[in-house]
């Protein structure tokens, strides 16, 4: 079963005179509890790609269709609650508030959706679960960055989404804690998260149950891992 | 997202840029302070001149030789000077709503100790109702004291309780010396009293700047003859008081007694000008709405000047906070959500700064009215009053203004900034 379905999406931007062809065509889907990675250049449309499929932007062309619910059809406040229930996200720039402490901003995800029971127990938990029980107090600004993409991970899971999109995560961090970070994907992977992984590491990659290869915003190369 | 949550999250981002924010609450702090201590004497002053007009109970009107204009600092001396003839032809006139008719003259002035505020006031038996003196002791004077050998006084509050030290009784002579009021020349005059009668204190009468509680009150006769004047008719007054039944018949006294003066030959407004009670309302009306406006106009810039503050500190903000609003949109924040986040976070800024500037207005009340007296008249109710006016006032301008710099947060597109580096 698909959790999400890119139909014909392409995504145009207007730049000056010319227009910039981000996304071509793309068709993709992506299944349960499936753990996709995205390789390719920078500047080939790997972010746009995941803001198509997390709802974040609309697509010039073509359709999401999200577990059966075309999403491009739904307005702007009909589209955040979407996102605040459906996906979670992680960036290269771990995107902590600053002033919150590390269990707040696992929390604060949750008041923008509609699972808004037992949050302080959940977020604990999760901070349990990536490994911060010793953190929950830490504002960002005395936690690592391994540690604060762990806080953006345990914040993408607070409200129990479809889907995890993960924009480089790894970006910033040395390769010993990029392994680990990676490993926590691949343990969210096996409790049965579907995960979107965009990387420029090609090791990490690796790992994934399959790896689509984008250029010049189109898909050039899928390989799906033998079992 | 729940408005609570909204407002922890605001009020944990205020503390994010403490300097910045801290422009924002003062320029609201000044703003009330501002505010309490100009609005809210001009509340007091008011309210104190209403009041004592109306608390005087002064249902008369007063006769002024000359042209006085009210509220003004205009007088010109009259052609024709109002005598005490004047008073007594409108006193047998038996006009039924004039109650109390008298005229006055004060012949001197005394001196006590360093305080020279003291005079001595000639007049009828009249000056009891028309005054509302109220007789702590004795008697007040009387027509029969006009042939009297001796000069029976009543003294103001303020003489015998305060210039006498509260030592003298009714009976007891009293020696003063009197500085008589002449034109010219200036002479002093040693005279025995015999105290008849002593004043209980009360409020000075509004529209004059006779204080009952400085007089020492004798028969107008009397009076006249400390000063060598014995034609008594035809010796120049410096009021008629006319005391009238009812205060909505001061008008009808007014024009009766101006069509009585002027087929005596004298020309209102050139020989004199009455005045009444609801003269002294009406000027203090118009006194003060022109006061207000001006004021207004003051107020309202001082609020833009605050609420610019918030303005430009939260366009300052959003601009910062460019990606953090896209993380939030991306988490499932709607525009709604970031809307309420930086309108609470401006209404917590301008409501810091107005629970501060409140309780330091009224400190600074307080410390002014050490050194100015019209500033007494600002009492805790009226402070309490004008914060009712200028508080809501101040808080819906803070929100108008921080409309913008939020609007413009909810139109950041999350893919646009989250992008941004
Ligand atoms: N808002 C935008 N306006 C104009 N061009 C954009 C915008 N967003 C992305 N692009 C362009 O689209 C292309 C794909 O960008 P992106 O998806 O960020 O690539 P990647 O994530 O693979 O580096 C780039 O050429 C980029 O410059
Ligand atoms: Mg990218």
């Amino acid at each position: 079963m698909a959790v999400v379905s890119l139909i014909g999406v392409s995504k145009y931007y207007k730049v000056g005179f010319t227009v910039v062809k981000a996304l071509e065509n793309i068709n993709l889907e992506i299944k349960e509890n499936e753990f996709v990675s995205v390789l390719g250049p920078s500047g080939s449309g790997k972010t746009t790609l995941l803001n198509m499929i997390g709802c974040l932007d609309k697509p010039t062309k073509g359709k999401v269709i999200f577990k059966g619910l075309d999403v491009t059809l739904l307005n702007d406040k009909k589209l955040s609650e979407f996102r605040a229930n459906n996906i979670g996200f992680v960036f290269q720039t771990f995107n902590l508030l600053p002033n919150l402490t590390a269990l707040e901003n696992v929390e604060i995800a949750s008041s923008f959706s509609n699972k808004t029971k037992n949050v302080r127990e959940r977020a604990i938990e999760l901070l349990n679960l990536v490994g911060l029980r010793e953190r929950l107090f830490h504002k960002p600004s005395q936690l690592s960055g391994g540690e604060q993409q762990r806080v953006a991970i345990a914040r993408a899971l607070i409200n129990d989404p479809e889907i995890i999109l993960a924009d480089e995560p790894t970006g910033n961090l040395d390769s010993k804690t990029a392994e680990e970070i990676m490993d926590l994907f691949l343990k969210l992977k096996k409790m049965g998260k579907t995960i979107v992984l965009v990387t420029h590491n090609t090791s990490l990659a690796t790992k994934s149950d399959r790896i689509i290869y984008i250029k010049d915003g189109k898909i050039i190369n899928e390989t799906i891992k033998s079992v | 997202m729940r408005l609570s949550k909204a407002f922890k999250l605001a009020l944990r981002n205020i503390s994010r840029n403490k300097l910045r924010n801290s422009f924002v609450v003062l320029a609201f702090i000044l703003a009330v302070i501002l505010g309490g201590i100009i609005i809210g004497p001009v509340n007091g002053l008011k309210s104190y001149w209403v009041s004592s007009i109306n608390e005087a109970g002064f249902n008369a009107i007063v006769v002024i030789p000359g042209r006085a204009e009210l509220g003004g600092s205009g007088y010109s001396p009259p052609t024709k000077y109002i005598k005490v003839e004047d008073a007594l032809y409108i006193k047998n006139k038996n006009i039924k709503e004039i109650v109390a008719i008298s005229p006055i003259i004060i012949v001197g002035f005394l001196i006590f100790g360093q305080n020279t505020s003291s005079f001595m006031a000639g007049g009828w038996e009249d000056l009891l109702t028309i005054g509302e003196l109220k007789l702590h002791k004795g008697r007040f004077i009387e027509e029969r004291d006009k042939n009297d050998q001796e000069i029976n006084a009543v003294l103001g509050y303020n003489v015998w309780n305060k210039y006498l030290g509260g030592n003298v009784d009714v009976n007891q002579k009293l020696e003063v010396n009197l500085i008589l009021r002449q034109n010219v020349l200036i002479k002093t005059l040693n005279v025995k009293l015999k105290i008849i009668g002593l004043l209980e204190k009360r409020p000075p009468i509004p529209g004059t700047n006779l204080n009952p509680n400085d007089a020492i009150i004798v028969y107008l006769n009397q009076a006249l003859k400390l000063a060598n004047i014995t034609d008594v008719n035809n010796a120049i007054v410096d009021n008629i008081f006319i005391s009238v039944n009812d205060f909505n018949n001061l008008d009808i006294v007014s024009q009766e007694v101006v069509k009585i003066l002027e087929e005596r030959g004298y020309k209102k407004d050139i020989d004199f000008t009455i005045v009444s009670q609801k003269d002294a309302l009406n000027v203090v009306d118009r006194i003060f709405s022109q006061f207000n406006s001006f004021i207004n106009i003051i107020w309202a810039v001082i609020i833009i000047i605050s609420s610019l503050s918030v303005l430009i500190v939260m366009v300052i903000t959003v601009r910062e906070r460019y990606k953090e609003i896209g993380t939030l949109r991306a988490l499932g924040a709607k525009r709604t959500d970031v809307l309420i986040l930086f309108l609470f976070e401006s209404l917590i800024l301008s409501l810091i700064g107005v629970l501060i500037g409140s309780v330091t207005s009224i400190l600074v009340i307080q410390i002014l009215k050490e050194s100015y007296e019209f500033i007494r008249y600002v009492t805790m109710e009226i402070i309490l009053q004008t914060y009712s006016i200028i508080i809501p006032e101040i808080i819906l301008a803070s929100i108008v203004f921080a409309l913008y710099p939020s609007y413009r947060a909810t139109k950041i597109e999350p893919a646009v900034a989250l992008r941004y580096e």
